[in-house]
């Protein structure tokens, strides 16, 4: 944390906004000071004079001015973000949250589910994983969205499957769709990690994920090496408002990463 | 170091202290008011609304961008064991300890003296010897008023508290008023185990507070409940917070306000999910984090016993009823 006072966020202007999908937008950040953040770790955005939302960079980690963040539109903050174009003031405090836990993942054979908008922290993830790929030997990674016109970072895909062995499936296929057809979990199937040895990595809606960690563990991941990223209402994201508790546990600090086993019996996992 | 002075004496100090510091006292009703030499002072009532958390802790508060800062000193006279145990333990470790420091409280904490009094006369409601405290502050004090007759025996805690008195022209307290002193600490001490001398730590109420079970106990319990906030707003050990975002042209202002986790829209997130939908849940999840989570967190229970929700709930729910039910 370099600033002073943790609520006074960094000035931020948009250079760039890019249209994933139709309701969701990535929008590329000049902060008037680098900040330093590590995957899986999220950051509070100010849009001004209207609200001030958790959302996880989608690129690449380490120390800079430029931050991608990808948003869906979802609601009243969300909503006015999406109107904001090239030039237009943000604000931007963090990081905040644990991060995905790398040291344990390295040397793993690694299975990552992303489901909708959670492809976005994942993309971070990837970048780590493709810049230092002598750390990850195995990686299995499956993507699974609505429709077609769903899919984030279509342009990256051909590129991203050089690197990694990478499945996408949709819900509702279109006419011109190649690939798979079906929820995330069916990709399971016939995904080439070892399913009793690898680390599964999961983030998407909270529907998804309960049901991605309930058919993993069917399949014999067990839930000591399943890895999901919580969302929670965040006011603070410092572990101050205990807006994020869920059971023990400030999702703010102690999360948003969890390992599967520790949260899996909280009543309000998944709410 | 205790002295003794008489409340002529006090009223004259207080308003010395006037003239530099900004200078709080409770009113007829309790409620700490900015003193006025002829304004009417009772020493004797808890205050429900008007207490010291609202001083350390405004229910708006600025903490990004414009200030306002007289840079003056605030003296609180008043304050209670519950009010202070509830700041000491709760709030300034929240808030100064867990990194990161909130540097506004800290800025406001350090422009706080704390002059607390014995309680001679607790309410019905207080049960703060139930939860670990006592009708008298022995710690966490800058100063600590007892008063016997129409003596003051001032007790220092702090050199803050020192400064304070600075001048002041005071006798060493003798023996028998010390004795007057402890004996009114007592009698007090054995009024307010009377209204309620139930162990929160007995038998199965850790897990009848915690998970979604005891479903049909809650759904009874908060059958009368508003979701008004008030026993969240009052209550010196809550400080949940929401952050509103009150920037205009390229200058960013962020406003921290009470929030309540009573409030159906406290832990929603996008897309409508709720992990605390129903009312019962809410309404639970206030003990839970009261005598579940903060005690692991602070070695305190989030409830001092001070009674204030009891006087303020317009359902009429009594925080000791309810727990007494899951013991
Ligand atoms: C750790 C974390 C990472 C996230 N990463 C991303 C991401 O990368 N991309 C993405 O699109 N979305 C992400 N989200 C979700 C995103 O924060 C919400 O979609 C966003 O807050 C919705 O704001 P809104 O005002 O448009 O929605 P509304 O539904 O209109 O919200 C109204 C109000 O509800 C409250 N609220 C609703 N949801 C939340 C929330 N999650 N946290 C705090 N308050 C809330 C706020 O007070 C908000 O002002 C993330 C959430 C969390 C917790
Ligand atoms: S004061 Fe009473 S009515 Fe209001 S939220 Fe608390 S319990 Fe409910
Ligand atoms: S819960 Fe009620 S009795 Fe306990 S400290 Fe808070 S306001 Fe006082
Ligand atoms: S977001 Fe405020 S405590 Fe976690």
């Amino acid at each position: 944390m370099s600033r002073v006072n943790p609520y006074e966020p960094i000035k931020a202007v948009i250079r760039e906004v890019i249209e994933e999908t139709p309701t969701i937008k990535t929008f590329r950040l000049e902060l008037d000071e680098p900040m330093e953040f590590a995957t899986g770790q999220f950051i509070q955005l100010t849009v001004p004079g209207v609200g001030e939302c958790p959302f996880t960079p989608s690129s690449k980690p380490g120390k800079s001015r430029n931050m991608d963040v990808t948003v869906m539109k979802v609601g009243t903050a969300t909503e006015v973000l999406h109107r904001k174009t090239s030039g237009d003031m943000l604000a931007v405090r963090g990081p905040y949250g644990n991060g995905f836990p790398l040291d344990f993942l390295k040397n793993k054979e690694l299975l990552i589910v992303g489901g909708g908008c959670g492809m976005a922290p994942l993309r971070s993830l990837l970048y780590e994983i493709i810049e230092n790929k002598q750390d990850y030997p195995s990686v299995s990674f499956l993507y699974g969205c609505r429709t077609p016109e769903d899919i984030l970072y279509k342009g990256s895909f051909p590129e991203w499957k050089k690197e990694i062995d990478f499945e996408r499936t949709v819900d509702k296929a279109s006419e011109e769709w190649k690939e798979s057809e079906g929820v995330v979990t069916k990709l399971f199937e016939n995904v080439k990690v070892n399913l009793k040895k690898c680390v599964a990595v999961i983030v998407g809606p909270p529907v998804m994920m309960k049901f991605a960690t309930m058919e993993l563990e069917k399949k014999g991941v067990s839930d000591d090496r399943i890895i999901v990223s919580l969302e929670k209402n965040m006011t603070c994201g410092f572990g101050k408002c205990r807006h994020c508790l869920c059971g023990p546990y400030y999702v703010c600090k102690d999360g948003p990463v969890f390992f599967y086993k520790d949260v899996k019996d909280l009543p309000d996992v998944w709410d | 170091m205790i002295q003794r002075i008489n409340t002529d004496r006090l009223k004259q100090l207080l308003k010395d202290w006037a003239e530099v510091h900004d200078v709080f006292v409770p009113d007829e009703q309790g409620r700490l008011v900015r003193f006025e030499e002829d304004g009417e002072i009772n020493w004797n009532i808890v205050p429900v609304w008007g207490g010291l958390k609202e001083f350390i802790y405004p229910p708006r508060n600025t903490v990004a961008g414009s200030k306002e800062d007289s840079g003056k000193l605030t003296v609180v006279v008043g304050a209670r064991d519950c009010d202070v145990r509830a700041l000491v333990n709760v709030f300034d470790r929240i808030m100064l300890e867990k990194d990161p420091a909130d540097t506004v409280y800290k800025n406001r904490r350090e422009k706080i003296r704390i002059v607390t009094v014995d309680c001679s006369s607790p309410a019905d409601t207080c049960f703060c010897t139930a939860v670990g405290g006592k009708p008298y502050c022995d710690k966490g004090f800058d100063l600590n008023l007892s008063f016997i007759g129409d003596k003051v025996l001032i007790e220092t805690g702090t050199d803050g508290g020192q400064a304070l008195l600075k001048g002041l022209n005071s006798k060493e307290p003798e023996n028998d008023e010390i004795d007057r002193k402890d004996s009114i600490r007592d009698t007090s001490t054995r009024k307010v185990k009377a209204n309620f001398d139930s162990d929160y730590k007995s038998g199965r109420f850790g897990d009848r507070i915690s998970g979604n079970s005891e479903e049909k106990y809650w759904e009874k319990k908060s059958e009368d409940c508003m979701q008004c906030g008030g026993c969240n707003f009052c209550c010196p050990t809550c400080y949940c917070n929401v952050l509103n975002e009150q920037s205009s042209g390229r200058e960013i202002v962020k406003v921290l306000q009470w929030d309540s986790c009573q409030f159906p829209g406290y832990a929603r997130v996008a897309g409508g999910a709720n992990p605390r939908k129903e009312l019962w849940m809410r309404f639970r999840h206030r003990y839970y984090c009261k005598f579940s989570l903060m005690p692991g967190e602070f070695d305190i229970a989030g409830c001092t016993g001070c009674g204030r929700c009891i006087q303020v709930c317009p359902g009429k729910i009594d925080i000791r009823d309810t727990i007494k039910g899951l013991l």
